[in-house]
């Protein structure tokens, strides 16, 4: 088992063309880990997933990912995705024209390389949206086109259990659903990740942390103007519910203070 | 009885010039001239003296100046039509449907039930017909097939270098299930191929037509098509476009509607340098409805112009237009649609919708929809969109793996998509959805393509032949 892990994220800065977002991010993950990055609004959550999954619009500054030990960054999307990668959007397209059988018939076979059969396939894809409560129906409908919000997100979910990826970024997942639907899409996710072979990595990026009720994560992260903050274990998010965002971001500058002041000390 | 072309004695020199346009006398495509017209096909001495006169007309009125609204972006000298000289022998036919395995030219014996064609062929039989059902039971008809728009230089080019006439015939109550194939046939040397055709469906009758042009000569094609929609009669007409690069394609096509009737239209253009189809859609009575669809792919230096009005002149009735253009390289596209009301057409219901996809930056689209409403009680609406692939749409495919080739592809293919999937015959969806993709892979450098929306799996050779 290697000990490297499995996505590697040093020194990060990256945002908008005329605004940068992350400030020297840095963040592990190894495999099978679930870690969850939680923050105030304009935080950088959503950006971090968009360059993770190699967004145009996002460049990159400085900083490195690796990913598997490849160089991430390097790679385009369609690459990153077939190298493993899947990242479940905060607003998800519509692609009207496209069905989802179609369409995810096309990705898999993008990423195996080679052409499923049409009748195994639909075995698959059947068998995934019963998982997710899906009714055979939405396999012919145009992607997410007249979808509510929940069936959008659900619609990400089944798109990870299809695709299978290594690493799943959840990009807000949470946000806009009622605990139903909250309840579908985190059973689909837990239930991905016990099936598979290897289980995926999970980051999940959440700003009401009502997803860790019921996925419960290794790791949680703070993410704050841009870099992480704190680091914790799960009862971190019970903290922060509790507590607010105000209490870490005092205790993290607190802490950068006073580290600040001995190594003056140290080096005068 | 075979119709040799006539020739209106040596006067096709001359040509028409460009001017202001001014009328020519009487309508020359009224119903009575029509009948007329038809009936003189019995013994052959058929649309001589008519041709020789719409010829006349033809010359002395003139072709309208690219100043006029109707053809600024369209100038009417793309046609050539100051080149035209002696027609050549174009004949259209019918047989039934089979896919790629239609046999055109092929007896009309295999025809639907209730389903007649008249042309050269069955002159006779044809006057016959005419008297016997169609006149008689025309009278609604007879005043309200004149031309208000239609009748002008172009119309007298139509009849001129047209060298035959047919009609459609659908019995009354007669429901023909299952989809006809219209062919043009040309032959001999001259440079332009115009067609007449009337469509005729009787009370309580159905059917659905796909024509197919499909022609590689260098000519200009003006077909002249019109639709009879009686009462409670359900018409559905598909035109396939590809003529040849060198082509041009000068089209009127008009439907008029009887009470309860019903209409869908697909016309898909992606043929010929210069193309320009006039497409009136008229309400007669009330409570009919009309479906209008069209499709639009313009590539390298293409130009592709749609002019279609919708005209309600009885209430009660609907109609909506949905047009979507790909428009590619150089290409440039135009689209005029005019909604008119009249007044008295209450409770109308009038949508018409255009969208265009860009996929270069030289790549040019006009869009103007037009509302001309004198009634007061009416739902009518217009949009029109031009626009790029959307760069948050191609992320999307990207991010579950598709290459940006394949995004662009799938999403291009999926732009027409959502127009396939409202026919109603699955086997035309097919057959028109390999005719666009082979279209829009043209000019790939791959030399086989795999469609991945409109028929996943469907293999195209570039060159020419389908597989799968």
């Amino acid at each position: 088992m290697s000990t490297e892990p499995l996505l590697q994220i040093s020194a990060l800065r990256a945002g908008l063309a005329d605004r940068e977002i992350l400030k020297g991010l840095s963040l592990s993950v190894n495999a099978g880990e679930i870690h969850a990055i939680m923050g105030p609004n304009g935080s950088g959550k959503s950006t971090l997933a968009k360059v993770l999954a190699g967004h145009p619009g996002y460049p990159v500054e400085s900083g490195s990912v690796t990913f598997n030990g490849a160089d991430l960054l390097s790679m385009e999307p369609d690459e990153r995705a077939r190298a493993g990668v899947f990242m479940a959007f905060q607003y998800p397209h519509e692609i009207p024209g496209v069905s989802i059988l179609n369409f995810l018939r096309t990705a898999l076979n993008a990423k195996l390389g080679k052409d499923m059969p049409l009748m195994e396939f639909r075995k698959f894809l059947f068998e995934k949206m019963e998982m997710l409560g899906m009714d055979k129906s939405f396999a012919t409908r145009f992607v997410n086109d007249g979808f509510s919000g929940g069936e959008k997100k659900r619609n990400e979910i089944l798109q990870m259990a299809i695709l299978q990826p290594t690493l799943a970024i959840l990009d807000e997942t949470d946000s806009g659903l009622d605990i139903d639907a909250l309840k579908i899409v985190s059973h689909g996710v837990n239930t991905i990740k016990s099936q598979g072979k290897p289980p995926p990595a999970i980051i999940i990026i959440t700003h009401y942390n009502r997803i860790l009720d019921y996925i419960t994560p290794d790791v949680v992260h703070v993410l704050h103007n841009g870099s992480i903050i704190y680091t914790g274990g799960s009862d971190l998010a019970v903290k922060l519910e509790e507590k607010g965002y105000d209490w870490v971001i005092e205790s993290a500058a607190q802490t950068a203070n006073s580290q600040l002041t001995k190594s003056t000390h140290a080096n005068p | 009885m075979s119709i040799s072309a006539v020739s209106t004695e040596g006067s096709f020199s001359g040509s028409p010039t460009a001017g202001a346009v001014g009328a020519c006398g009487e309508a020359l495509v009224s119903f009575e001239s029509v009948r007329g017209l038809l009936q003189g096909a019995v013994g052959g001495a058929f649309f001589g003296p008519l041709r020789k006169r719409a010829w006349e007309c033809a010359k002395s009125d003139l072709l309208p100046l690219p100043s006029e609204e109707l053809w600024r972006q369209t100038p009417s000298d793309l046609f050539e039509f100051g080149s035209l000289g002696e027609p050549c022998q174009t004949t259209l036919s019918l047989c039934q449907f089979e896919g790629g395995a239609s046999k055109p030219g092929s007896a009309s014996t295999e025809l639907p039930k209730g389903v007649t064609f008249y042309s050269d062929e069955n002159a006779a039989s044809f006057a016959q017909m005419l008297e016997e059902s169609l006149w008689k039971q025309s009278a609604p008809y007879r005043d309200h097939v004149r031309d208000d728009g239609f009748s002008d230089v172009f119309a007298w080019l139509q009849i001129a270098t047209s060298t035959t006439v047919s009609v459609i015939h659908v019995a009354r109550g007669a429901n023909a299930s299952k989809p006809v194939l219209l062919s043009t046939l040309v032959s001999g040397v001259g440079n332009c191929a115009s067609t007449i055709l009337l469509v005729i469906l009787e009370e309580g009758s159905s059917i659905s037509v796909v024509e197919d042009l499909d022609d590689e000569s260098a000519r200009l094609f003006m077909p002249r098509f019109e639709f009879i929609v009686g009462r409670n009669a359900s018409l559905n007409f598909i035109s396939l476009q590809r003529l040849g690069n060198k082509a041009r394609y000068c089209a009127r096509h008009r439907v008029h509607q009887y009470k309860d009737s019903r209409s869908y239209f697909l016309h898909v253009a992606l043929g010929a340098g210069v193309s320009r189809l006039d497409f009136d859609c008229r309400m007669l009575e009330a409570g009919g409805s009309a479906v209008l669809h069209s499709a639009y792919l313009a590539d390298g230096t293409r130009h592709i112009d749609l002019h279609p009005n919708q005209i309600h002149l009885a209430p009660h009735c609907t109609s909506n237009l949905y047009s979507k253009g790909v428009i590619k390289d150089k290409a440039r596209t135009v689209y005029y649609g005019y909604i008119r009301v009249a007044e008295g057409a209450q409770k109308t219901d009038a949508y018409q919708t255009n969208r265009n996809l860009l996929l270069s930056s030289d790549a040019r689209a006009d869009s103007v929809p037009n509302l001309e409403i004198k009634a007061n009680d009416v739902k009518c609406s217009h949009g029109s969109t031009i626009g790029q692939i959307s760069a948050d749409e191609l992320f999307y495919l990207m991010s579950r793996g598709l290459p940006r080739a394949d995004a662009e592809q799938l999403l291009v293919e999926a732009f027409f998509e959502d127009l396939l999937a409202k026919l109603k015959q699955p086997e035309l969806h097919d057959y028109i959805g390999a005719a666009i993709l082979k279209r829009l892979h043209k000019a790939s450098s791959a030399t086989r393509i795999k469609s991945l929306v409109i028929k996943p799996g469907l293999e195209l050779n570039t060159e020419g032949s389908l597989h799968g």
